[in-house]
């Protein structure tokens, strides 16, 4: 971890989400706020921002030619706005501190390909992309696990009434999710949120696929399945939204949560212990396919035997007995345990060959591909269990991601190209898209020419790219 | 290993008489009747050969009728193979010969006596159309027949005290029984005109009698082939109750047959042992590498396949039938129309089975002496498909027989139809897969290796057990047109049934990929079709990031066909067209159709030689696109080609480009082009 006391750049000043639809008589409008954060705000206070706020959006409307304001940059602060669902309305704002600390690391440009120039925001880079990626991804794990906010309105003829319910739900799902927000070190990879797919071979995919119908054919009660080898996906029956989202979950909480367990526990939600009658079962409900006029509530069970890790999701409305569990462990037990060795073993041999290919150091890529949401980095580490981690030199670590950031901006802005920069780090950085496929890789090299960059770049993508098409 | 019994109903008979059974004169006091395990002949003989000898059998296919001078009571008669020389026993002491030629005798006998003057014939046997084997009390006396010196020539005598014995005419194997009590089981084997002796082999008998006796006889013991290998069977009885110091009795009391297996190199060994669960009057048929035991009593039949899996204790093999309590169907003799017509009864007869009048001769032939019948019995397989209940030992048995497949896919295609109710489930059907492409990958291996075209010998040894050419080939061709594809039009189709569709081809490729067959694109055109259907268009995905569908144009067209429900596809088929060598054209083709005409061009320029790039395929590109400049940059890319491959900017005739030529001028002028270009692009 490189973020040192003194270097915490952000921190949260304030998050709420409030109702825009209902009216409430003028000095009762607090009824309103939904979750305030901080909670001991004064009323106020609570007041003025959601007021303010309101206020902004309201106002950016009038210029809006798609949609309304995302962000509003003041001197100190940053806010963020999203209106997850028609009438409701999120925002947060972020303090940026320890201004002149941060000042050192700005960058210089080289471009090579013709471009609107980078805007180099004052002092200090905050990415809008990345921020607001946290702002809408604390949405989508709300209704992830909550369900809509309209979904939680209660028929009444009080307002008041109406908000009660998903005001509970609301305050009993941030309390949690803002203490594990990344604020301080968030970057590219949580704007992408992608998720890391297990390399391996076509023989080993196809036996996890066929027990993967073995188990649903034996419990047709489950309607979909996910398989990980460790903190990657193997297999997954969920679609794509809803899989980002769960990976999500189950890498930064559950299985962090999870490595204090005993070993022993295959159930990481279920009975906490099968074998005994009266254990007590921990079942979270998901809501998946949020596409459906009526998303499908769901069970989630999650199960873990030598590294290997089915999330089975079965609908909300089955009842779940000790029964089921014990059969469900008899039949999954064996076979993932015999399949394990194999994954393992694949797991093990692409390890080495990947680390053979990419060698040293001086080369590192993040790579994103937006339709199937793969994504691969050797700019961070990842240890299972936990947030992955910068994993270049210290010094150049804030500068170079950054770099990659803003590229990935302009990318947004210009489609598809590829654009090459020198950072004040000595680092370049070569960004590109190609399809909605995004490569960013990192060359720290003495002395390097932009030549030798390119040619370096090319290397690695003919080892590692070498079976997709990423056009020049 | 389960035991699995059938009911006999109608249709469930899995063993019958051949239809069109031989007849012949009943035995009487003046008719003898003689069955040649060899050339599969009975020889009726009448008085002594007087009025008539009369020879039929299922190979031939008219009866040999004539008559030789009686000379005395026949013991054996025996045609040569090709019934050039018949040898005619009717004393212990000799053999006589006659020569035939369009199956009429010339009616003048040779003889020859046997060596020694206390030497009792106890038969013999014809080995090939001139090699002649004479069996003694005293030893194995092999000659050579010269029918046009009508004499016989010694080739080599064995010296061995014998009871009796057995000769195996598919492999050549003659097994003499010696020692006093039977048990000591002499082979030899009969191989390019020369009689070899192999090593000799004792059958245990638990309690041997005393004083010693003869206890094991020439009907208990079968020398056949069963899966390309030699075997002996022996069949044990149980020892009697009475017997005195009964200490090694088997508690059951029930009938065993010990397999003994040749070797080439090592003595015979005992491999298997098979568990009949009955006793009393047993016969042995081998019939399709299957052991076929026939119990009178119960007029029932066991059939055991040794290459099905039993209990082994490292060394041998216990076996209990494959199926037990199988009878024969029911067989009708026609009765000639004037006796129906006396007794006013039906014309057909029916004919007791497994009657004390049968007997059972190698390797699949059942005479009734009192009937006058010869049948050889036949095995049906299409009972076996109401079987379900233990698919996979069911499809080792069937993989094993010749003639199945027929079977075998209507048994296949029951396991798809049964999934619902009776629950073929998913690994089963994994393993039934496994087993047919084990048998498809050997069949592929050996037409690999005969397409290689390997010297005879070296192809022998390569051939061990294991690839053995496999009787059933189902192939992907036969699995699509009779299994997935009834399966896709069939039924109405509702999600569970696409989910099975899924489930049961992602295990059929994992079979074939596991067995490193290279899965046809149609097999994979029935997942992505179900998976479409199913609206899983990111599991599908899933399954092309990990190559778990092979490359190739055809699937990359349905991926790009895919395009408009699932945008990724578009990703997927043109990352195919990539990994595909030859494919770049049709990239580049793509990229056009999707107006990315500069990146078009530059993938062309690493992929494909400069000057086959068509300039006016590009241009026109150019010029739809609407963008200045894209056009000017195609527009001197092209130039600077033309000047670097011909030495001149200007285009050829041949190439077409005149239109656009033209169309540069308008935009850019003839002049300075920089200039022009930024004229243009500021219009623009």
């Amino acid at each position: 971890m490189t973020n040192s006391e003194d270097e915490k750049s952000y921190s949260l000043v304030n998050f709420f989400v409030f109702d825009t639809s209902r009216n409430f008589p003028e000095d009762e409008e607090y009824k309103s706020i939904v979750y305030y954060y901080p909670k001991d705000t004064s009323k106020d206070s609570q007041m003025k921002e959601i007021g303010r706020t309101a206020a902004i959006l309201k106002f950016s409307q009038t210029f809006g030619t798609s949609g309304s304001c995302h962000s509003l940059h003041t001197r100190k602060t940053r806010q963020y706005f999203n209106e997850p669902e028609p009438g409701f309305c999120m925002a947060m704002v972020i303090n940026l501190n320890k201004i002149k600390k941060i000042k050192s690391n700005k960058v210089t440009l080289y471009q090579t390909v013709k471009l609107p120039t980078v805007p180099i925001d004052n002092d200090i880079e905050t990415h809008d992309k990345v921020f607001n990626s946290l702002l809408v991804h604390s949405y989508h794990m709300f209704r992830l696990f909550m369900g809509t906010m309209t979904s939680a309105l209660k028929v009444s003829d009080q307002p008041e009434e109406e908000l009660e319910q998903l005001k509970l739900r609301a305050a009993y799902f941030y309390s949690k999710h803002l203490q594990m927000m990344p604020l301080e070190d968030a970057d590219l990879a949580d704007a992408f949120l992608g998720i890391q797919f297990l390399p391996m071979d076509k023989l080993s995919f196809l036996k996890v696929r066929s027990l993967v119908s073995h188990v649903e054919q034996t419990f047709p009660c489950i309607t979909s399945t996910t398989v990980l080898y460790q903190d990657q996906i193997v297999w997954t029956g969920l679609c794509q939204d809803d899989v980002q989202l769960i990976y999500n979950y189950l890498t930064t909480k559950l299985f962090p949560a999870s490595i204090t367990l005993n070993t022993e526990t295959r159930f990481l939600t279920g009975p906490a212990d099968v074998h005994g009658l009266s254990s007590e079962m921990r079942i979270p409900h998901v809501f998946l396919n949020q596409s459906q006029t009526v998303p499908d509530e769901c069970q989630l069970i999650v199960y873990r035997v030598a590294g290997v890790t089915m999330c089975l999701f079965i609908s909300a409305s089955i009842e779940l007995d000790h029964e089921f569990f014990v059969s469900l462990d008899l039949t999954l037990g064996p076979r993932i345990v015999a399949l394990s060795a194999d994954v393992a073993e694949q797991a093990l041999v692409r390890k080495t060959a990947s680390s053979l290919n990419t060698g040293t150091d001086s080369i590192r890529f993040l790579y994103f591909n937006q339709w199937n949401m793969a994504f691969k980095s050797t700019l961070h580490q990842s240890i299972p269990g936990h947030r992955r981690v910068l994993q270049c030199q210290p010094s150049a670590n804030n500068d170079v991601i950054k770099t990659c950031a803003d590229l990935c901006e302009d990318f947004s802005s210009f489609g598809d190209g590829e654009i090459v920069v020198k950072t004040k780090s000595d680092a370049w950085v070569l960004g590109k898209l190609s399809n909605k496929r995004h490569l960013y890789v990192v060359v720290t090299r003495k002395n390097a020419e932009l030549v030798d960059i390119c040619d370096e770049v090319r290397r690695l993508r003919n080892i590692l790219f070498k079976d997709i098409l990423l056009l020049e | 290993m389960s035991r699995t019994t059938i009911e006999t109903t109608e249709a469930s008979f899995l063993l019958q008489l051949s239809q069109t059974a031989i007849h012949f004169e009943p035995v009487t006091k003046i008719t003898n009747v003689f069955y040649d395990e060899v050339t599969r002949q009975v020889f009726t003989v009448r008085s002594g050969g007087a009025t008539g000898v009369n020879v039929k059998g299922p190979r031939m296919k008219n009866p040999i009728n004539f008559r030789v001078e009686d000379k005395g009571a026949v013991l054996s008669i025996k045609f040569s193979p090709d019934q050039q020389i018949l040898a005619i026993q009717r004393t212990s002491k000799s053999v006589e010969f006659q020569n035939f030629s369009n199956q009429v005798p010339d009616g003048v006998e040779y003889s020859q006596p046997c060596r020694g003057s206390s030497t009792v014939i106890v038969g013999f046997v014809w080995v090939s159309n001139t090699d002649f084997i004479l069996i003694t009390n005293q030893g194995i006396e092999h000659y050579q027949v010269v029918p046009e010196k009508r004499c016989l020539r010694a080739v080599k005598n064995h010296s061995i005290q014998s009871n009796w014995f057995v000769y195996c005419p598919l492999s050549g194997l003659l097994l003499v029984s010696s020692g006093p009590l039977g048990t000591s089981l002499q082979p030899y084997l009969f191989k390019n005109h020369q009689l070899l002796r192999l090593t000799k082999f004792e059958v245990d008998i638990p309690n041997p009698p005393q004083p010693a006796r003869l206890c094991l006889v020439e009907r208990d013991v079968t020398p056949t082939m069963l899966y390309n290998q030699m075997v002996v069977l022996v069949l044990k009885h149980p020892i009697k109750p009475n017997s005195t110091v009964g200490r090694e009795t088997p508690a059951s009391g029930n009938s065993e047959i010990v397999v003994y297996t040749l070797c080439k190199d090592a003595p015979p060994r005992k491999t298997h042992v098979l568990q009949l669960e009955t006793s009393g009057k047993l016969a042995v048929s081998i019939l399709d590498n299957l052991i076929i035991v026939h119990h009178q009593a119960s007029k029932t039949s066991s059939i055991f396949d040794i290459n099905l899996t039993g209990e082994s204790d490292g060394r041998v093999m216990t076996l209990h039938p494959f199926l037990a309590s199988v009878t024969i169907r029911p067989y009708f003799l026609n009765i000639p129309a004037s006796a129906a017509m006396l007794n006013h009864e039906p014309s057909q007869m029916s004919c007791e089975l497994y009657s004390p009048n049968w007997v059972f001769f190698q390797s699949n032939i059942i005479i009734d002496a009192l009937l006058g019948c010869l049948w050889s019995l036949e095995l049906v397989l299409t009972p076996l498909i109401d079987m379900v209940d233990n698919p996979c030992e069911l499809f080792d048995f069937l993989l094993q027989r010749t003639e199945s497949k027929s079977t075998v896919m209507a048994l296949l295609s029951r396991l798809m139809c049964y999934s619902h109710s009776v629950g073929a489930d998913v690994p089963v059907l994994g393993r039934v897969f496994d087993k047919l492409n084990e048998a498809y990958r050997n069949h592929l291996d050996i037409e690999i290796q005969s397409q290689i075209a390997m010297p005879a010998g070296a192809f022998q040894l390569s051939t061990g057990s294991s690839s053995r050419r496999p009787n059933v080939v189902i192939d992907q061709t036969d699995v699509y047109s009779r299994i997935l594809s009834p399966m896709t039009e069939s039924k109405p189709m509702d999600e569970t049934h696409d989910r099975f569709i899924v489930a049961v081809v992602n295990e059929y490729i994992r079979s074939l990929v596991q067995y490193h067959i290279p899965v046809q694109h149609f097999i994979y055109e029935v997942l992505i079709e179900a998976f479409a259907r199913l609206g899983q268009f990111y599991q599908l995905h899933q399954l092309f990031q990990y190559h778990a569908v092979a490359d190739s144009k055809p699937l990359a067209c349905l991926l790009l066909s895919l395009e408009s429900v699932y945008p990724a596809a578009y990703q997927l088929a043109v990352d195919m067209l990539k990994r595909i060598s030859n494919a770049n054209e049709e990239i580049v083709e793509i990229l056009l159709s999707k107006n990315k005409v500069l990146s078009a061009l530059r993938f062309a320029r690493d992929t494909i030689p400069v000057e086959s790039i068509s300039a006016r395929k590009f241009l026109e590109a150019a010029q739809n696109s609407q963008d200045p400049s894209v056009f000017y940059g195609v527009y001197q890319y092209f130039q600077q080609r033309n000047r670097r491959v011909r030495g001149s900017l200007a285009f050829l005739k041949g190439e077409h480009c005149e239109v656009y030529i033209r169309h540069f001028k308008l935009l850019f002028g003839d002049g300075d082009c920089s200039t022009s270009l930024t004229d243009s692009l500021s219009m623009g």
